[in-house]
């Protein structure tokens, strides 16, 4: 039987899509829409789960099987699918406050069992459709509609926490990013198990510019330093350093020697490494 | 007084906010999957006992009483 070649428009649904304006979340769509095609996975063999939110919508959009299901409950719907068929490629969709508040539980119990899931941790730092209240990945001080004089909890880490459930692949992205959101969903789609991909989404309504230093064109390229396996870890101005007592540092570049930057090593069993990383920026 | 520990917090929150952020794979390794450890798990035990009647196991007596 001749192969059928798909395209992004095979994987776009009929349904009109929902988000405010400049919802970060559109774009992290078309780079899905964009990417299935790449995968070489029929429609029928793809499921998209998601829990309840702005981001939830997002099986509604995609021409492949899906469910809107449960607030926090994606990760167990989610593992009773992929266990019972193997054959299917299923994606969670999940949001700060879906997957680390309601489903916290389910959320790091996947993980920790290597499910074979890619996680899609939707992280705009803010409850979005129930109209601006702190979420768990606010940081701390922030004022919202719940919280008029500023939140006095420590945020979630998601990578932190996501490394800490033992998870065996963990990445950071950008909603704005095609490109870079595009080379981890490659990533993510060849391993065998637990994916969390959390990336960072504006809600241009509830938390506009939350993430603006690394979009903003003359500030990004010295804001964001690239985790690529067998490459020192730097930006135009900064770089990662071990110091004497071992622990990991961000340094400016004038202040430190080319060959004292870090390589990056995605492959470390011990997690301690990838924790440090982790932890250089909250 | 309570509201005097929130602006120390948001100066704390400006200043870890995004001045530089890594992105990218922060960790990628092998481990079996919860799914091939399953079912693994099952042929094996299917080959040892063999398949089973799960009717029968509905239907029959108490797996346990209380004494």
């Amino acid at each position: 039987m001749a192969e059928i070649t798909l395209t992004k428009k095979d994987f776009t649904s009929d349904q009109e899509v929902r988000w405010c304006p400049g919802c970060g979340d559109y774009s992290i769509l078309a780079t899905m829409q964009a990417f299935l095609p790449e995968l070489g996975v029929p429609r029928e063999k793809i499921v998209f789960i998601s829990g309840i939110g702005c981001s939830s919508r997002f099986p509604y959009y995609l021409e492949t099987f899906g469910m809107h299901s449960i607030h926090g409950r994606a990760p167990a719907i989610a593992s009773g699918l992929t266990i019972s068929r193997p054959d299917l490629t299923v994606f969670v969709i999940t949001g700060d406050g879906d997957a680390l508040s309601i489903g916290g539980n389910h959320f790091i119990h996947a993980l920790r069992r290597n499910v074979d899931l890619k996680i899609m941790l939707f992280n705009n730092r803010i409850y979005g459709l129930t109209k601006g209240q702190y979420s768990p990945t606010s940081e701390a001080g922030k004022i919202t509609k719940s919280t008029p004089v500023g939140s006095l909890d420590t945020p979630f880490n998601p990578v932190s926490l996501g490394l800490g459930a033992e998870a065996t692949f963990i990445a950071r992205t950008i909603d704005s990013d095609r490109k870079h959101l595009t080379g981890v969903l490659q990533a993510a789609t060849k391993h065998k198990g637990s994916a969390l991909i959390e990336i960072y989404q504006n809600c241009p309504i509830f938390n506009d510019g939350a993430f603006d230093t690394i979009k903003d064109g003359n500030s990004r390229e010295g804001a964001l330093l690239h985790l690529i396996h067998g490459e020192p870890i730097k930006s135009t101005t900064h770089a990662v350093v071990r110091k004497d007592d071992g622990d990991l540092e961000m340094r400016p570049l004038s202040e430190i020697n080319e060959v004292d930057i870090v390589v990056h090593d995605a492959h470390r069993v011990d997690p301690t490494y990838a924790f440090a990383l982790s932890r250089l920026h909250q | 007084m309570r509201t005097a520990l929130i602006p120390p917090m948001r100066l704390r929150s400006l200043a870890s906010t995004n001045e530089h952020v890594l992105v990218g794979v922060f960790r990628d390794v092998t481990r079996p999957s919860y799914g091939d450890l399953v079912h693994e798990q099952v042929e094996t035990v299917i080959a040892k006992q063999g398949k089973g009647d799960l009717a029968a196991l509905l239907a029959g007596g108490d797996s346990w009483e209380i004494s």
